[in-house]
């Protein structure tokens, strides 16, 4: 880390099961997350200084309105919106507040409702050259895995590979919005969505909410003894291109999750289990690569030997991921780090990794031209 | 080659977003092709036109016209879209000779006709005063 940073952690997490909750509001939504993770760090609703709330299509003032129903009105509260990196963008800010000692205690939210879209492909700005050309996110991600497939001779057996292990984690996870496990079979023969991917290939639409506490780590024991440290923060955004781009390598992950390492000094090689952002089958392998877990064109491989999967080398997503567990865009970054947080502190029961002391979350957001992705925030945590 | 424009029957509102005049060049025998900006202080090349450079902020840019073909980068059959689209329909990204890399509407017999690096020509439309392209297998 750069500068007289104090050192961070996380005292307290909260999550609801991601899903359709149609009947509610946002502030319902997101209301039992923020109890449980305030509960979970011993500190109240009235010691929050700050509140940091993602949210990409949920209203005006997500966070204000949240706070309204939790005792917090009155609170500074900075909304982010950064597309599926908004509340991992939100967490970087109050990380960046604590650190820089401007507030000892800070909330961070992450909370959608995407049913209020009543479903579909996700709205795009109609301004956008490439949307109004027909571009929707599952083309996008098809087309990378149009060209990974051409590229490296992968197949469509081994996207729908990565489907099963994340619905495999999944039905392990009682948070996650899909629960039960799936076959090749049955993901090939699923609806087809944006060729090559089909319906069980692409990121379910659903409603969410997580929270987390966060404090300096010199008083964070008294909160909590499994208090889990921030060990580095990174949030990239994407360089614009106007020719040619590989597609198979997210050039956004690559300098993003390079930097943070450098930043660190933790690579690839330390890390014990991760979060990334699997929107869609071929995310998953793309990221592998990009974040360093193996190198180009090796990522069917890493997943065929079982590496990725629980009880694997460097599981990943063992959460079920955004395929399983669900994306509920601006809720997704904090949720992924609810997961490794508690992964940290061993309480994933059958889903845990045995002695995990490093993890990282990975999460993007696109849907603009010109970019690989507009967003990309990378965090690493330890014990 | 692109036929002339007048030609042409006027698409569908979903078949492709609708260029200005000024992002087009309609040469002396009625071909038209695509417009964008190259930067003389950076040499950003920058298609769709614009008056500023998005790198170096120059506004000082000249015309740079776009051949009519370019390779098949990837592309893919969209079975969802957002309401108002006709699916199934496809899609690709197409690298320009000139150096640009195009987003658009492909046309063909069907999907497996497409395969990626493939020629691929630049098809112009009039639609009224606008002009819409896709892209298409082969040259004309």
């Amino acid at each position: 880390m750069k500068g007289n940073l104090r050192p961070v952690s996380v005292i307290g997490t909260g999550m609801i099961r991601f899903g359709k909750h149609r009947d509610v509001t946002v502030p319902q939504l997101a209301r039992p997350a923020v109890i449980e993770a305030l509960q979970e760090a011993g500190v109240t609703n009235k010691q929050i200084e700050s509140i940091y709330s993602g949210a990409a299509i949920s209203g005006w003032m997500a966070g204000q309105r949240i706070a309204r129903e939790t005792g917090m009105s009155g609170v500074t509260v900075v909304n982010c919106e950064n597309a599926c990196s908004s509340s991992a963008t939100a967490f970087r800010e109050a990380w960046i507040a604590v650190a820089t000692g401007i507030i000892e205690y800070a909330l961070v939210l992450g909370v959608e409702q995407l049913t209020r879209l009543g479903g579909g492909t996700l709205p795009l700005d109609q301004e956008d050259i490439e949307v109004a050309n027909g571009m929707v996110m599952p083309g996008l991600y098809a087309m990378r895995a149009q060209r990974y497939l051409h590229d490296y001779g992968a197949t469509e057996k081994d996207l729908a590979a990565v489907a099963v292990k994340a619905r495999r984690h999944g039905a392990l996870n009682p948070h996650a919005q899909i629960q039960t496990e799936t076959t090749i079979d049955e993901v090939l023969s699923s609806r087809r969505i944006a060729d090559p991917l089909t319906l069980l290939q692409c990121c379910p639409t659903g409603d969410g909410a997580a929270a987390l506490v966060i404090c300096p780590s010199d008083i964070a024991p008294r909160h909590n003894p499994q208090h889990v440290r921030v060990l580095g923060s990174h949030l990239a955004s994407g360089r614009y291109l106007t020719g040619f781009r590989d597609m198979t390598i997210p050039e956004i992950t690559v300098r993003c999750s390079g930097e943070l390492y450098e930043e660190t000094g933790v690579g690839p090689e330390d890390i014990d289990v991760l979060e990334c952002h699997d929107a869609f089958s071929i995310a998953e392998l793309l990221y592998y690569e990009a974040l360093g877990l193996c190198g180009r064109g090796e990522a069917v491989k890493l997943l065929h030997d079982g590496a990725t999967s629980l009880g694997g080398r460097i599981p990943v997503n063992p959460s079920g991921g955004l395929l399983s567990k669900g994306h509920p865009v601006g809720a997704s970054g904090a949720a992924q780090m609810v997961e490794i947080v508690r992964q940290l502190q061993g309480r994933c029961g059958v889903r845990q990794v045995a002695h995990a002391k490093i993890g990282l979350t990975h999460v993007t957001g696109g849907g603009t031209y010109g970019f690989d992705h507009g967003a990309c925030a990378i965090h690493l945590f330890g014990r | 080659m692109s036929a002339p424009a007048s030609q042409q029957a006027a698409l569908a509102p979903h078949e492709g977003r609708a260029l200005a005049a000024n992002e087009v060049t309609v040469n002396p025998d009625g071909v038209v092709r695509l417009r964008g900006v190259q930067c003389n202080g950076c040499g950003m090349k920058v298609f769709p036109v614009t008056d500023v450079c998005p790198d170096c902020l120059s506004s000082s840019l000249r015309a740079l016209t776009l051949g009519g073909e370019g390779k098949l980068y990837s592309y893919t059959t969209v079975h969802v879209a957002p309401p108002g689209w006709e699916t199934p329909y496809v899609v690709g990204y197409v690298d320009t000779p000139e150096g640009v890399r195009l987003f658009g509407k492909v046309k063909a017999g069907g999907p497996h006709a497409l395969r990626v690096d493939m020629l691929v020509g630049v098809r112009i439309v009039a639609d009224g005063d606008r002009y819409r392209y896709y892209f298409e297998p082969g040259l004309q």
